[in-house]
C-alpha cells in the first residue's frame, strides 16, 4: 500500500511557472494601486484649491450712488491716502461680479471675493499682480484683512466667466434632473424588456424565436456601441425630428435614458435568469397564471439584482459628456434650471467647459469638479454593493 | 404490454381516468399508450427506474408540461368527467389550483412562512378578511403537521427551516388553494429518514381528504404508504393494482424482478 507524501513538493517546471504566475497577479495588483493612488493624489493636489476662496474684508463707511462706487471707495479705505494708480491697483483686487452681486445699503463690515489674480497669489500658484498690488496684498495678509477660508460658493454658485465665483450647483441640479429622468425612462421599459424576453419567450413558431434572437443580438450589441453615437441619435431623432428644445434636461434624459438602457436590460436579464425555476413551478402549480408568477414571485427575487445593474447604469449615464454635447447641453449655464425644459448642463460637461477656459483659475475648478463627480460615482458603486449584499436572495 | 383486464374495465367511481395517453418530448416518446384509473382518496404511487416516465405523467396531470418546450399531448385525461386537455386557457389556472403539485426539491418562496402559504388563497381571492385569511394559513399549517413548530415564527423567512419543515411548507402552501388532487414527485428523496417519516405519515393523513398521486423511487415508501401501485418501464405501464399484490404477487416478470431489487 503506498503512502500519500503530503510534504511533496512539485516539480522544478511547475513550481517556476506557479512563481511567475504568483508575481505577475501580484504586481498587476500593485501597479493599478499604485496609479490609482497616483490618480487620486493629483487630483486631491490640484483640486484642493479650489475648496478654499480668498476674501477680503472691507469697511463700508459711506453709501454711494452705485454699489460699484461704494465698493471702491471701501477698497481705497484700505490705503491711507492712495494715489491715482494704487487706487486703480485697489479696484482691481476685488471680483468685478460684486458690483452685481453685492448689494450694500448700510455702512459696516463687509467680506467681498478677490479677485482670481489675488485668490491665486495667495494660492501660490501664480503672480500677475503689479508691484503696488502685490505690497498691498501682504501687507493686508498680514493684517488678516486679506484671507483663505472655506469656499461655500463652490458649491452653491453656478458657472460664471469669472473663475473665483465659479460653482458646481448649477450643473448638479441639471445632472439631477436628467439623470432622474433618465431613470424614470430606461428602468420600466429596460425591465419589462428584459421580462418580456427572459418569461414570455416560450412560443413555439419558429419565427417567433428568430425574433427573440434578432433582438437579443441587438441589445447586447446597443451595450457595447460609442456613446456619442447615441447624443447623434438624440440630435438627429429628438431635437430634429420632434422639435424638441435644444439644452433641455429632457432630452438629455431621454438621450442617457437610451444609452443606460442596454445595461438595465442585460443586468435584469442575468438576474431573472438566477431566480430558480422551481420558483415558477411552485407559482404555476398553484394556479397563478404566467403573468403573476412573474409579477408577484419572479420580478421581486430578481429586484435586488436588478437595482444594483440600474445603479451601475445610472453611474455611467453620470459620467457621460459625449451624447450630451451633441443635444447641446454644454451651455454656459448662469443660473441653476428649474425646470425639465430650461437649458442645463450636467458635471461631466461642466468639467469639460472648464478645463477648456483660458483662465487658469479654472483648472483647480476642475479637479475639484472631477474629484465631487468621482465621489458621486463610488458613492453609488458602494450603495449598489450595499443593496446586493443586504437584499440578495441564497437560494 | 399493458394488462388488459385492469385497464379496459372503465373504472365510473375514478377520480380521474387517464385514456390513451401518449406524450412526446420532441422526438423522443416519453409516455406510450397510458391508460390509468385514480379512485378518490386512495394514494396512488408511481414506481419504476428513472427515465420512465412517472414524473410526464405526474406533470400532465395538471398540465404542468405545458411549460416544457416541445412537448406534446395526446389522448385524454378526464377528472370527474372533463378532460384537462380540452379546456381554455383560463381554466389551466383554475386546474392547477385544484390539482396541486409538490416537487422533488422543497422550493418555498423567498418570503416568509405565512407569505408562502397566504400567497395562493390571494392569488385566487379565496378570503373574505385578513382574519379569513390568518385562519386559513393556520388550517393549513396544522394539516401538514407544521402549526406546532413554525407557530412563533410565522413571519420568519421560510429559508430558514429544515428541508423537512420546507417540504410540508409545501404541501401546506398546496393546501391553502384547496384542492381535490395533490401530487407528490418524489416528494422526499431530498430528505433525511425522519423527516420522510414526518412526510409519510402527513400523506397517509391527507389521505382522508384529498387524493394523491406520488412518485417514488422508494419502493419501501412505496409500500408503507399507496393502496394503489403503477409500475413502469420505459414509458409504459407495465402493471397496475393494489400495493399488495403488485408487492407481493405481482403478474409481470419485469414487476416483480424491479420490486425486489434486481434491477431499478
Amino acid at each position: 500500500m503506498q503512502s500519500i507524501d503530503l510534504e511533496a513538493k512539485l516539480p522544478p517546471h511547475r513550481r517556476r511557472l506557479q512563481r511567475i504566475m504568483q508575481w505577475s497577479c501580484y504586481s498587476a495588483v500593485a501597479i493599478t494601486a499604485v496609479l490609482m493612488l497616483l490618480f487620486f493624489t493629483t487630483l486631491g493636489y490640484r483640486g484642493i484649491g479650489a475648496f478654499t476662496q480668498t476674501k477680503i474684508d472691507v469697511e463700508v463707511t459711506s453709501i454711494k450712488s452705485s454699489v460699484k462706487r461704494t465698493i471702491n471707495e471701501a477698497m481705497y479705505g484700505l490705503v491711507e491716502s492712495p494715489d491715482r494708480a494704487t487706487k486703480k491697483g485697489l479696484r482691481q483686487l476685488v471680483t468685478p461680479n460684486a458690483y452685481s452681486t453685492l448689494d450694500i445699503k448700510e455702512p459696516g463690515t463687509y467680506t467681498l471675493v478677490a479677485h482670481t489674480d489675488v485668490d491665486m497669489y495667495v494660492k501660490g500658484v501664480y503672480d500677475k499682480l503689479t508691484d503696488s498690488q502685490r505690497a498691498i496684498t501682504d501687507q493686508l495678509i498680514a493684517d488678516g484683512k486679506i484671507y483663505k477660508t472655506w469656499n461655500w460658493d463652490f458649491w452653491t454658485n453656478s458657472d460664471s466667466r469669472s473663475p473665483e465665483i465659479a460653482g458646481i450647483w448649477g450643473a448638479a441640479v441639471g445632472t439631477f434632473y436628467t439623470i432622474g429622468l433618465a431613470i424614470l425612462f430606461a428602468f420600466p421599459i429596460g425591465v419589462g424588456c428584459a421580462t418580456y424576453m427572459e418569461e414570455f419567450p416560450k412560443r413555439q413558431s419558429k419565427g417567433w424565436r428568430r425574433y427573440n434572437d434578432f433582438m437579443e443580438i441587438n441589445i447586447n450589441n446597443l451595450a457595447a456601441v460609442p456613446s456619442i453615437v447615441y447624443g447623434l441619435l438624440g440630435l438627429a431623432l429628438l431635437i430634429n425630428f420632434f422639435g424638441m428644445p435644444r439644452s433641455a434636461s429632457l432630452v438629455g434624459a431621454m438621450t442617457l435614458g437610451i444609452l443606460i438602457l442596454p445595461v438595465i436590460v442585460i443586468s435584469a436579464r442575468t438576474s431573472l435568469r438566477t431566480v430558480p425555476q422551481s420558483i415558477r413551478d411552485a407559482s404555476n402549480g398553484l394556479g397563478a397564471s404566467r403573468l403573476q408568477t412573474t409579477v408577484y414571485q419572479v420580478l421581486p427575487a430578481a429586484m435586488p439584482g436588478i437595482i444594483t445593474g440600474t445603479i451601475i447604469g445610472i453611474a455611467r449615464a453620470i459620467g457621460e459628456s459625449a451624447p450630451l454635447l451633441m443635444i447641446g447641453m454644454v451651455a454656459f449655464i448662469l443660473v441653476p434650471p428649474t425646470g425639465i425644459m430650461d437649458p442645463a448642463t450636467t458635471l461631466p460637461v461642466q468639467i469639460f467647459l472648464w478645463a477648456d477656459s483660458p483662465e487658469r483659475g479654472f483648472a483647480e475648478k476642475t479637479s475639484a469638479a472631477i474629484f465631487v463627480l468621482l465621489m458621486v460615482l463610488v458613492m453609488l458603486n458602494l450603495l449598489a454593493i450595499w443593496l446586493r449584499k443586504r437584499f440578495e436572495i441564497k437560494w | 404490454m399493458v394488462e388488459e383486464t385492469q385497464t379496459l374495465t372503465l373504472d365510473r367511481s375514478a377520480k380521474v381516468n387517464i385514456r390513451n395517453l401518449n406524450i412526446w418530448y420532441g422526438d423522443s416518446h416519453a409516455i406510450i399508450d397510458c391508460n390509468l384509473q385514480i379512485r378518490k382518496n386512495n394514494v396512488t404511487a408511481l414506481i419504476g427506474p428513472s427515465g420512465c416516465g412517472k414524473s410526464t405523467l405526474l406533470r400532465s396531470i395538471n398540465r404542468m408540461n405545458d411549460f416544457i418546450d416541445g412537448c406534446k399531448t395526446k389522448g385524454s385525461i378526464d377528472i370527474d368527467g372533463t378532460d384537462i386537455y380540452r379546456t381554455t386557457h383560463t381554466n389551466v389556472n383554475n386546474l392547477r389550483k385544484s390539482v396541486g403539485m409538490v416537487f422533488q426539491k422543497p422550493n418555498p418562496f423567498p418570503k416568509s412562512i405565512y407569505d408562502n402559504i397566504a400567497y395562493g388563497p390571494q392569488l385566487h381571492r379565496m378570503h373574505e378578511s385578513k382574519e379569513h385569511l390568518d385562519s386559513i394559513v393556520e388550517e393549513s399549517l396544522k394539516r401538514a403537521n407544521l402549526w406546532k413548530e413554525v407557530r412563533d415564527r410565522l413571519h420568519d423567512n421560510a429559508f430558514g427551516l429544515s428541508g423537512g419543515q420546507q417540504q410540508r411548507l409545501c404541501i401546506a402552501r398546496t393546501i391553502a388553494v384547496d384542492p381535490q388532487i395533490i401530487l407528490l414527485d418524489e416528494p422526499c428523496s431530498a430528505l433525511d429518514p425522519i423527516s420522510t417519516n414526518a412526510i409519510e405519515e402527513l400523506v397517509l393523513d391527507l389521505k382522508k381528504n384529498y387524493t394523491i398521486v406520488v412518485v417514488t423511487h422508494n419502493m419501501q415508501q412505496a409500500k408503507r404508504i399507496s393502496d394503489t401501485t403503477a409500475y413502469f418501464h420505459l414509458g409504459e405501464i407495465v402493471e397496475v393494482g393494489s400495493t399488495k399484490k403488485i408487492f407481493e404477487n405481482p403478474n409481470h416478470r419485469k414487476t416483480r424482478s424491479y420490486v425486489s431489487g434486481e434491477f431499478g
